[in-house]
């Protein structure tokens, strides 16, 4: 194997370092950027190696070149034990080796370090266009390895040739691949790696500042998608996904943990398992419906998930580091930083009736106090304090209170997504009484404010609200664009009680969506808003979420458990024979059409007329009996067979006059050629052999 | 008996493949005579491959996952390209011309293509073959290319070791296309017999002198007189004569051809004869007799060769002195 060709061609280097490139370049989101410089450096020098415009660089430099780069990567990276730089050496021993591209040897062992690194580009983003890409760069750099094949001394296979090689073979590879893909099982993590724990936190913040944005930005990449089981379909206004519960304020922002107690990030009372239990029989009653969902959450880089209502992790999930709030709030124990599927059922109408213990009172219905200039505490938001006051003397029963700040709420106010700026220390004041006009966040806000005022327990609780169904009602679509918040109030007799001001002021933001509800209120949100709202790009967005969505539920999450039922489903078992026999099967079929072709059995050429008539008149002279023996020319044969049947004497003279003349003969025009000649003869001749008398 | 190991080896694959693998003159390969196994190079994809995955479980990222079962699959479907690559293609040999031994025997074979097949990058060579307790060193390794024919004839030079009936050793064709992952070849044995001449070695000036005299009847010293090149007579010269025999000069007084009759030319034939070296081994003999013959025949004089068992007769020319020489090479051995 090294006596082949070990000098390499120019083209062979340019198409490896094509590969190579292409291997680098989506990892320039998580590598830095000078590594591609690196390498078309590295690469731009190899080149005039080559070209003998340069030397090769001594053993110093190089050594050199190694150091400085490495130091370079782990000033970039900064953590070193972390993807990013396991990805990062692998990609800079591949850029830095180009330069010692010189021998067979050192050109195969890049082609399989660019397999390595162009793989690796999964680890961080495994969409479905990456995967198509990743393939793309497997397919060069197997060209790549089809051309280290070709010795240089031979006239090599044209490109087009090449390329159809590759192609073939990794059409016929594709579906035994598919195959492998569905039946090998899957082991599940040998040791412990470093994840990619370095992604933004997007989505829902865990607090809320009311006023604090002047514009909703409007985000359609999407949050979640959830697939309810046997067809259920809960309808746009029950769809309140709820992620965090923000209980704390502190004049301005709405936060999850008490600001005091920062130090204990997990200032949350957790629910013991049997407590979660029985969150169940609050639920339990003749009217209520349980939704059995599964939820694929997008990356949020937080703990927390998202489901409707008050969920029970199910029964079958086996994740054990998933926990419950006393809040009800859902959490995992490490943040998700790659799509994340749970299984969750949700009782929608659900009444948990015990009572608030004075701690918890006193944390839901706590005001800010704030500290004024000369140093003394005084309150803010004195006008929206009194109307809260105001309203508890008017409505001493909690629920007509709520409905009266509702009708004012439904009189005066308008649903906007630019409503510009609040005064920062009063902004509840400013919104309740100045501008009056908001979204979700202002209305949420102001209202448990006032609320608080009045005396009943309120929060703030922030996720999505809605979604859209796929063409196919297959399943729902949450993206960022319909995030919300909503308060909660606990009612005496009635605990906690969904309280969402916004359908009071805008009720079709809740039953249509956020997105038509947009698309009525903005004919002047810009560009991107309208190009949002177009029915065609939103049908193509749709669409297009659909396969990624099933891309990620079928491939990405395709697990254990997925394997088992959809191996069941297709075979009626998983005995190892059964899959023995599909792997067989398509082993076969890929097999089969190979073997078809190699093996057909190829027509034979016809032979030519005269042997054919020769043929004829040896079955004629067979019934005289008399055989062609071996080395007797025809004449010969002719004479045997007139002495034997005299009667046919004539024939067999005029047969070997005709046979002479079809052997030997010439054209009798210009016009006729050979071909036809000879055909025209041995029909004659063919004749002539019928005339044969046999007793 | 003291043979290293890898000469026992060759050795013993050798006779398993004499065995097995009868010598033919025309082959086709196909799947009883095609070995196929991984390369070294796909032994390191397999490690890839391997890498690949421990990469993918460990994240449990199924995309890297399905990346390894693909490069498996590619790895599998190459196994077929590689085979139907070679699969088909026939070997036959040509007639090659005889050799003195110690020279190169140019063995002529002739390569044909199965119909629509391209059999890219088919590397040919001799099998490294044990010869008499040393192995052969396989020769150069050469590539078909068939630059759009159907049939390639090559040649393959292999060192001849004795004279006699001289076959090439085994023939080893393979493969490593498509991806390089796979090693397809066979090893053949051609049926391609070639004549090799004794190597010709000069006797002293006493051996040959001895030679003729034992020959002749009058004994006379011959290799005096050539060098004077007296000629007793002419006489007139008839085409298909040597030509270097014409006395010119006599042409150019009668314009009449005349052919010089070397004295002992006319006298005595020149008679090769086996037994005129006493004590001298038989294979040296027929070095000597060959080196004679060889001589005579480049003077283009006639002589005879006696050998026990066989004897050519007096005559000159090309075809005579292939005689001679065949029936050198071919005299048995243990005489």
């Amino acid at each position: 194997m090294n006596n082949r060709g070990a000098k390499l061609r120019p083209a062979d280097i340019n198409w490896l370092a094509t590969a190579l490139l292409l291997a680098m370049l989506p990892l320039l989101n998580e590598l830095p950027w000078w590594m591609l410089t690196l390498t078309v450096v590295m690469y731009g020098w190899r080149v005039q190696i080559n070209r003998k415009k340069l030397l090769n660089p001594h053993k110093l430099l190089k050594f050199a070149v190694l150091i400085i780069s490495m130091g370079l990567l782990a000033v970039s990276i900064q953590n070193i034990f972390s993807l990013q730089s396991f990805v990062g050496l692998l990609t800079l021993t591949a850029s830095l080796k180009i330069i010692e591209l010189e021998q067979r040897r050192d050109y195969l062992l890049l082609v399989f370090l660019g397999c390595f690194v162009s793989a690796s580009q999964l680890l961080f983003d495994n969409s479905v266009l990456v995967f198509g890409y990743t393939l793309g760069c497997f397919f060069v750099l197997h060209l790549c390895l089809l051309r280290a094949n070709f010795s240089p001394l031979v006239s090599a296979l044209l490109p087009a040739r090449e390329l159809r090689k590759v192609m073939v073979i990794f059409l016929q590879a594709l579906p035994i691949a598919m195959v492998l893909f569905l039946v090998v099982p899957r082991i599940g993590g040998l040791w412990q790696v470093p994840l990619n724990t370095d992604v933004a936190k997007t989505g829902v913040s865990d607090s809320l500042t009311m006023g604090s944005i002047g514009l909703l930005s409007q985000d359609y990449s999407p949050a979640m998608r959830v697939t309810f089981a046997a067809q259920q379909k809960p309808s746009n206004a029950e769809l309140y996904w709820r992620g965090v519960v923000l209980p704390y304020f502190d004049g301005r922002t709405w936060s999850r943990q008490a600001p005091q107690d920062s130090a204990q990030p997990a200032g949350i009372k957790l629910l013991a398992k049997p407590q979660q239990l029985q969150l169940n029989s609050f639920a339990k009653q003749a009217t209520s419906t349980k939704y059995s969902y599964q939820v694929m959450l997008e990356v949020t880089g937080r703990r927390w998930l998202y489901v409707l209502n008050t969920a029970v992790i199910a029964p079958q999930s086996s994740d054990w580091s998933l926990t419950q709030a006393a809040n009800y709030s859902i959490a995992r124990s490490t943040p998700i930083v790659e799509r994340y599927q749970y299984q969750v059922d949700s009782y929608l109408d659900y009444t948990d009736t015990r009572e608030l213990s004075a701690a918890q009172y006193q944390i839901y219905t706590q005001l800010p106090d704030s500290l004024d200039a000369s140093g003394n505490t005084a309150a803010t938001n004195i006008k929206s304090r009194a109307l809260g006051r105001q309203l508890r003397a008017k409505y001493p029963e909690s629920q007509a209170l709520i409905a009266a700040l509702m009708a004012r709420f439904n009189q005066d106010f308008s649903y906007t997504l630019n409503p510009g700026k609040l005064e920062s220390k009063n902004a509840i004041d400013d919104f309740l009484f100045t501008t009056k006009q908001g979204y979700c966040e202002h209305f949420a806000s102001s209202s448990a404010f006032v609320l608080r005022a009045a005396g009943i327990p309120a929060r703030i609780a922030a996720g999505y609200q809605g979604g859209q169904w796929s063409s196919d009602s297959s399943y729902l679509l949450v993206t960022q664009a319909d995030a919300h918040a909503w308060v909660e109030v606990w009612l005496a007799g009635k605990g906690w009680v969904r309280l969402d001001p916004t359908t009071a002021v805008a009720p079709e933001r809740i039953e249509l969506g956020s997105t038509s509800l947009i698309a009525a209120l903005n004919t002047n949100m810009g560009f991107v808003v309208q190009l949002n709202q177009l029915s065609l790009v939103r049908e193509f967005r749709l669409s297009w979420d659909k396969v990624n969505y099933q891309w990620h539920r079928w491939v990405i999450g395709y697990d254990n458990q997925l394997q088992f039922s959809l191996v069941k489903k297709l075979l009626g078992g998983v005995d190892a024979w059964r899959i023995g026999l599909l792997i067989l099967l398509v082993v076969s079929a890929v097999l089969l059409p190979i073997l078809l072709m190699v093996y057909w059995p190829r027509r034979k050429a016809r032979p030519a007329p005269l042997l054919i008539s020769l043929q004829k008149l040896d079955k004629k002279i067979a019934g005289l009996k008399v055989y062609r023996r071996k080395g007797e020319t025809l004449a010969a044969l002719l004479d045997r067979a007139s002495l034997v049947s005299q009667v046919n004497k004539g024939i067999f003279s005029m047969l070997g006059d005709k046979l002479n003349s079809a052997l030997y003969g010439v054209a009798a025009s210009q016009l006729t050629d050979e071909v036809s000649r000879t055909r025209k003869v041995s029909l004659e001749i063919d004749a002539l052999i019928k005339k044969i008398k046999v007793n | 008996m003291h043979l290293s190991i890898k000469q026992r080896l060759v050795s013993y694959k050798s006779n398993f493949l004499a065995q097995r693998r009868p010598r033919k003159n025309q082959h086709r390969l196909k799947q009883n005579n095609l070995f196929i196994f991984p390369s070294i190079l796909g032994g390191c994809y397999l490690l890839l491959i391997m890498l690949l995955w421990l990469l993918g479980t460990n994240y449990d990222n199924n995309l890297i996952l399905g990346l390894c079962y693909l490069l498996l699959s590619i790895m599998l479907v190459s196994i077929l390209h590689c085979y139907f690559n070679l699969q088909g293609l026939q070997v036959s040999s040509c007639k090659s011309s005889a050799v003195f031994c110690g020279e190169l025997a140019m063995i002529k074979l002739k390569f044909e293509r199965a119909s629509l097949k391209t059999h890219s990058s088919i590397e040919v060579n001799w099998h490294s073959q044990e010869h008499n307790g040393t192995v052969q060193e396989p020769g150069q390794v050469q590539i078909l290319d068939w630059q759009n024919r159907s049939t390639v004839e090559m040649l393959f030079p292999v060192v001849t070791i004795s004279r006699g009936i001289f076959q090439p050793p085994r023939l080893t064709i393979k493969s490593y296309y498509p991806l390089g992952l796979l090693r397809c070849w066979c090893v053949l044995a051609i049926d391609s017999p070639v004549i090799v001449y004794p190597k010709p070695i000069a006797g002293n000036a006493h051996q040959i002198a001895s030679s003729v005299s034992n020959s002749s009847a009058k004994p006379r010293d011959t290799q005096t007189h050539t060098a004077e090149r007296e000629y007793q007579d002419l006489q007139t010269y008839r085409e298909g004569e040597p030509v270097n025999q014409i006395a010119w000069k006599h042409y150019a007084r009668t314009e009449v051809l005349y052919k010089k009759n070397y004295a002992y030319l006319t006298g005595d034939h020149c008679s090769l004869n086996w037994h005129s070296y006493p004590g001298i081994a038989s294979e040296l003999r027929l070095q000597y007799l060959c080196h004679q013959a060889i001589k005579l025949s480049a003077l283009r004089q006639v002589f005879s060769l006696e050998l026990p068992g066989c004897t050519i007769a007096m005559a000159s020319g090309e075809e005579h002195y292939r005689k001679v020489l065949h029936a050198l090479a071919l005299f048995p051995e243990n005489v």
